[in-house]
């Protein structure tokens, strides 16, 4: 039994479940109290709905077998060498940026490096500069490196943004994602504020997963379907009719078109016309950017009723993510 | 009760026997062979410094984090260990052995009368990030100067870099020196502000290897607020300029608006002083290009002590700048040959950069055709403002450490 957690609040919970539905893994939850949940195109997995700050630590203690979370979280909560790591690290969804936010009404402040003076100003007082986050790892290393160097960081999960106003934060290091919430709390970004930019990433237990032949096969179908469909969003498929003597003499034309020529090469299949000339169907698959190019180059060479549809799945000639499942660990 | 409990400490004692505790990463064990090499280089380099009257010195491995975090930058400050011990206190371990060495003359110095030398080695500890060959933990063997201003004491450290290396059996090494100091006091005469010099120096490596262009660098200097905006207010086409006392009054006035808003633990006064700090000390646009354009011609010169200098020479000339700052480099080159230091083995190179920001004058760097890359094999240089940012009195002192891990794998 494969036990994959996926988050039941915050901002990652319904795109998660419509991302999984996407890659044909549509979790099948028949009671919403229920905290778990099955995917029946994968028998044998069970959906555990966590907190999504859980997720990272469920995984690396081993209560969970894989997970999604945002990769800021991953960072923050994970063990670095530990039993967790990214197994597919963009998964399209979930972006967000982690930003420091500071008073509006401090108008000497525009910078990074205003932040460093300044806690220098605030050492000479005999005080800290202090920072309200979720993330105090993560912010901690970020200011250090970039000389802040007199710094306390009041770890915190509630709302963040009030914390200056309230008193028991100068400035705060949260999650943006359009900058709304911190403007409407008079509080502004600075220039190189920008701590880390994330999105949802599917994590694994490694050692549980290779220790068992079932969970590693689950995992396999969990990993080919994801990457698969990523990949099949960079690409359209295209089919055009074209006369001609043979499918051969259609494929020479073909493959002197650049954008036309495929991934590998086009796929001829004969027409069976009313009037018994020779016609033919070739269908190529093309990247998303180039598919009016694509179109043109049918259109140049006689193609007639191009028809474009979206492949559900690309699997190349191997899974990359499926590899990373099975590699020996450094 | 005691039933239950007994036996979830049996079952935890289990548990424990069964799981092995592993060796974490970027730490070594080391014994038999390679172990007897690195003590034995340790102990050869170490005689060589008692022999040129350097003291012993051990140094607690944890100190307080604040000694580590003042002045050495954030290259070395984001890679410490801190941590919070039993009695509420943020200690780090240590990442080199200059500001303990520095605490420890300040805390002393009633008892040293003139230049203080002192020698030392032992583990120092730097969260490197992961990957193949990155130590986190490693041994430094080195030696630091303290009250010795001037070219000599800069040749002294150098040649004993130098002297150290060949005692241990290392040879086919070079040592690459640059000079801070020397930059500084070359863009000096720009009239920058401090940080804006600091901004420059800082960026030499990024100018050097060519990362960045001088028009990115003056796009960045402006957006962090380095560059005179300029403060002028038209009125019917006639030009005011504000100044004096009124300007304070002006900008509480203009900037009534945005400071009606929270302040948090600040006071409105302190933001519109420091803001007025930083108009008064913000750097000319032209003077800031002026000294980049310098500076990249500059900081690609590398090469023979003598040819370099005659090099930068040139450079200085056809930017109108006295010259006259690079007899130090002179002065040092010369001090170094009469130490019979062969001109072959060192490199003069002005865009040299190391990643402790406490250094002010001559900085160098060993390096190996052998050595791994990103292996130092070690380094140091001139840090006067240091025992004076740590408490102390305005004292100049130098000091180098060279890396015993990385040296001793050059030794067949």
């Amino acid at each position: 039994m494969l036990r994959l957690a996926i988050p039941s609040d915050g901002a990652l919970s319904d795109p998660a479940q419509a991302f999984l539905k996407a890659c044909g893994l549509s979790v099948s939850r028949p009671n919403p109290r229920k905290y778990t949940a099955d995917i029946p195109s994968v028998p044998g997995v069970v959906v555990h709905f966590q907190r999504g700050s859980d997720i990272a630590m469920k995984v690396e203690e081993g209560s969970a077998d894989m997970g999604i979370v945002g990769h800021d979280t991953f960072v923050e909560k994970g063990r670095e060498g530990g039993d967790a790591e990214v197994v597919i690290d963009q998964l399209g969804f979930g972006h967000s940026e982690l930003v420091l936010g500071v008073p509006d009404s401090w108008v000497d402040v525009t910078s990074l490096s205003d932040l460093a003076d300044l806690s220098m100003e605030f050492r000479q007082q005999g005080r800290d500069l202090r920072i309200a986050t979720k993330y105090p790892r993560v912010v901690e290393r970020f200011l250090l490196s970039n000389g802040v160097n007199y710094i306390s960081l009041v770890p915190s999960s509630g709302t963040l943004e009030a914390a200056p106003v309230m008193g028991y934060a100068d400035i705060i290091a949260d999650i943006s994602s359009t900058g709304t919430t911190m403007s409407a709390n008079r509080l502004k970004t600075v220039h190189g504020g920008t701590i880390m930019k994330s999105e949802a990433c599917l994590i694994i237990n490694k050692p549980l997963i290779i220790a068992s032949e079932a969970k590693l096969s689950q995992a396999t179908a969990i990993v080919e379907r994801i990457e698969a469909h990523r990949q099949s969003l960079e690409y359209y498929s295209v089919t055009a009719n074209m006369r001609g003597e043979s499918p051969e003499d259609v494929a020479r034309f073909v493959l002197e078109q650049a954008y036309i020529s495929g991934l590998r090469g086009p796929t001829i299949s004969r027409v069976f016309t009313r009037d018994g000339a020779g016609m033919y169907a070739v269908t190529v698959i093309v990247e998303k950017n180039k598919l009016l190019q694509a179109v043109e180059q049918f259109r140049k060479i006689g193609g007639s009723s191009v028809t474009v549809s979206q492949p559900h799945y690309v699997f190349h000639s191997e899974c990359k993510a499926a590899r990373r499942l099975r590699a020996n660990r450094q | 009760m005691k039933l239950l409990y007994n036996g979830r400490m049996s079952l935890g004692s289990q548990d424990l026997q069964s799981s092995k505790v592993y060796r974490l990463a970027g730490m070594a064990d080391a014994t038999g062979k390679p172990l007897q090499k690195l003590t034995g280089a340790t102990e050869r380099f170490s005689a060589l410094l008692e022999q040129e009257g350097y003291a012993a010195i051990d140094t607690p491995v944890v100190e307080e984090t604040e000694l580590f975090v003042r002045k050495s930058g954030g290259e070395l400050t984001s890679r410490l260990y801190t941590l919070v011990d039993p009695g509420g206190h943020r200690v780090s371990l240590r990442p080199e052995f200059t500001p303990s060495v520095i605490r420890h003359y300040i805390q002393e110095r009633a008892g040293f009368n003139g230049p203080v030398r002192f020698r030392y080695s032992g583990p120092v500890f730097r969260y490197e990030q992961h990957g193949v060959g990155a130590y986190r933990q490693f041994t430094q063997a080195g030696a630091e100067l303290i009250g010795a201003a001037g070219a000599q004491a800069d040749a002294e450290a150098l040649s004993i870099a130098w002297e150290g290396l060949r005692s241990i059996g290392v040879t086919g090494f070079g040592i690459r020196i640059g000079n801070i100091g020397v930059l500084q006091e070359l863009i000096g005469g720009f009239g920058l502000s401090e940080a804006g010099r600091l901004f420059i120096i800082s960026n030499i490596q990024a100018i050097k290897t060519g990362q960045t262009t001088l028009s990115k660098l003056t796009e960045q200097a402006a957006r962090v607020g380095l560059l005179r905006a300029g403060l002028k207010i038209t009125v019917d086409d006639s030009a005011a300029y504000i100044d004096g006392d009124s300007t304070r009054d002006f900008i509480e006035g203009v900037l009534g608006e945005a400071m009606s808003s929270p302040t948090g633990r600040r006071t409105p006064e302190q933001i519109v002083d420091r803001l007025l700090r930083k108009v008064r000390e913000a750097s000319q646009p032209g003077n800031l290009e002026s000294a980049l354009a310098l500076i990249d011609q500059l900081a690609r010169i590398d090469g023979a002590p003598g040819a370099a200098i005659d090099r930068a020479g040139v450079v200085l000339k056809s930017h109108g700048i006295d010259a006259s700052p690079l007899d130090d480099l002179s002065a040092l080159a010369n001090d170094l040959r009469k130490r019979g230091i062969d001109d072959a083995c060192l490199t003069l190179d002005f865009g040299l950069a190391r990643g402790i920001s406490y250094y002010t004058g001559m900085i160098f760097e060993v390096e190996h055709p052998q050595a791994a890359a990103g292996a130092s094999l070690g380094g140091g240089g001139r840090y006067d403002g240091l025992v004076r940012a740590l408490g102390g009195e305005d004292v100049p002192a130098l000091g180098f450490a060279l890396t015993m891990d990385n040296v001793v794998d050059l030794l067949k």
